[in-house]
């Protein structure tokens, strides 16, 4: 794979559910240190756009490579292993396993790149709360958490969907300055957000998706400019 | 001393030994979500390597301990994967388990009979040594305290795999969150796999001392033993293989009890127990709700 090459390149991807097409034919790439944003309106896809590049359910046609390589076929965990990881929208943290437990148990199968659970929790600020039952934790803490489980995979691309959701706008300053740092060490992230302000202090391409489609891809500036998007997410 | 502290320590060595005989199938059942029927069955083969053992190499039944947790562990890897992945993809894999699983013990008990036929076998309690043992002046058979020290060195190797291996860790994580533990990258088969075979293991394990502890065996016997396996896990709680300690020590307690005073109650009483247990905490003594609406 040429340096220049895109870590991840989507083509094509389709996905439906029973008569829904809830993806139909979406195609993007992102480059290692890239932050792509990932908006539209609820039900455009954006989500399902995750969960197929994760593998939680199989695609019904396209393809995704990953470093070079054809990943589509590949079972979730072996994705994970392969350096993608993902943050939920809804945290679902292991409720009965410490929150350091949590981060161990994600950190377990990396074995090319150690992560530092301790590290990781400190970063993120959960340190004081390492041995209490993760179930324990307010939303935003799991959050927190669930940033954590991922990057304890050390991953080379984080999916990180709705993760601005809830956070005060201090929290929300401090996950920016995060993902950028992220980027910055070489990490690609898609950053799925209903957050304008968010997705504009983050990304640095945006794409918009619609109906199971790629609406617009560029800068949020020019998205914000585009009668298309106007239309179908920002509203006029 | 009395005969009620005869009857609380006698529960004692039977709630450790019957703690053995559910943990397997609430092992199974909490990282699989699914109800091995075939529970008392792998049991009752378990007591059938301990009896050969003793009967055609005339070894002591604990030399079977090794030898049946490498084959049944060994044995458990395949029927994994050649019955579990499927079940799961089913839409309600804890309902088509019991069918399978209850088939399989059908056909474990139709090959037993071929293999081993129907009379009732029985190993004697003198392998152990002769002499009874005394505690807290009390006098027990000698099987009954190895077979409690075994149950309670069993259910401690369980207790270290879940708590202080990545194996055991993961293994928790898909007790609590199975699908979250898939994008974690855990390998939710390969851990499942040998969760599975742990719990197919330790109910051999617990067989060797069936002659014993339950009585001469025969392959008609699974069945009643995965029934009160059942009792066992259901009264500590279903899904949490740590709370089968509490559920093996009640049901000790009230057999040996009922033994004691009520010898002609004795059957029913455990069962009674769990009626009562069901209706007043559904989920178990120590249970969560592991069923999702």
């Amino acid at each position: 794979m040429s340096p220049d090459a895109p870590i991840l390149k989507v083509e094509g991807l389709k996905k439906h559910f029973g008569g829904l097409k809830a993806l139909d034919g979406v195609s993007f790439d992102i480059h290692a240190g890239e932050i792509l944003g990932l908006a539209g309106p609820n039900g455009s896809g954006k989500t399902t756009t995750i969960n197929a590049i994760t593998g939680v359910f199989p695609i019904d046609g396209g393809e995704i490579h990953f470093g070079g390589n054809a990943i589509h076929r590949l079972p979730t965990f072996r994705r994970v292993r392969h350096g993608i990881n993902r943050t939920f929208q809804v945290p679902r943290p292991f409720p009965a396993l410490t929150v350091l437990e949590n981060v161990m148990v994600a950190g377990t199968y990396r074995s090319e790149r150690k992560s530092d659970p301790h590290r990781i929790l400190e970063d993120l600020g959960l340190a004081e709360h390492a041995d209490r039952p993760a179930k324990s934790l307010n939303s935003s803490q799991q959050k927190m958490l669930g940033l954590a489980s991922a990057l304890a995979t050390s991953p080379q691309l984080l999916l990180v969907d709705e993760i601005g959701a809830g956070l005060n706008p201090e929290e929300l300053s401090g996950m920016a300055a995060r993902l950028r740092s992220y980027a910055a060490q070489g990490m690609a992230i898609l950053v799925v957000e209903h957050l304008m302000d968010f997705l504009d202090r983050v990304t640095d391409r945006l794409i918009v998706m619609d109906a199971g489609n790629t609406l617009f891809t560029g800068k949020l500036q020019q998205a914000t400019q585009d009668p298309r998007v106007i239309e179908a997410f920002l509203g006029g | 001393m009395s005969l009620l502290e005869y009857a609380v320590l006698a529960g004692i060595f039977y709630g450790l030994y019957f703690a053995l005989v559910g943990v397997g199938l609430n092992l199974i059942f909490g990282v699989m979500r699914i109800i091995n029927l075939a529970h008392g069955d792998f049991l009752i083969l378990g007591a059938y390597g301990a009896f050969y053992v003793f009967h055609l190499f005339g070894w002591n039944p604990l030399w079977a301990i090794p030898i049946e947790l490498v084959v049944f562990f060994g044995l458990s890897l395949p029927l994994y994967y050649l019955l579990v992945p499927r079940l799961q993809k089913s839409g309600d894999p804890e309902m088509l388990s019991f069918i399978l699983f209850f088939g399989l013990s059908q056909v474990i008990e139709a090959l037993a009979v071929f293999a081993f036929g129907n009379d009732q076998r029985s190993i004697p309690a003198s392998v152990f040594g002769g002499s009874p043992v005394t505690i807290a002046g009390q006098v027990y058979p000698a099987s009954w305290v190895v077979s409690a020290a075994v149950g309670m060195a069993g259910i401690t190797l369980i207790y270290l795999y879940l708590y202080h291996t990545r194996i055991g860790r993961a293994t928790r994580a898909i007790m609590t969150e199975r699908s979250e533990a898939v994008v974690t990258g855990i390998s939710v088969h390969r851990v499942s796999a040998v969760a599975f075979g742990i719990g197919i293991a330790t109910a051999a394990l617990a067989g060797i001392f069936s002659p014993f502890m339950i009585g001469a065996i025969a392959p008609s016997l699974g069945m009643g033993i995965t029934v009160t396996s059942f009792t066992i896990i259901v009264i500590g709680s279903l899904g949490n293989p740590l709370g089968t300690v509490l559920g093996g020590l009640l049901y000790g307690e009230a057999l040996m009890l009922m033994q004691t005073f009520l010898t002609s109650w004795a059957e029913m009483f455990p069962y009674a127990l769990l009626i009562l247990v069901l209706l007043v905490k559904p989920t178990g003594l120590l249970g969560k709700a592991v069923r999702s609406a």
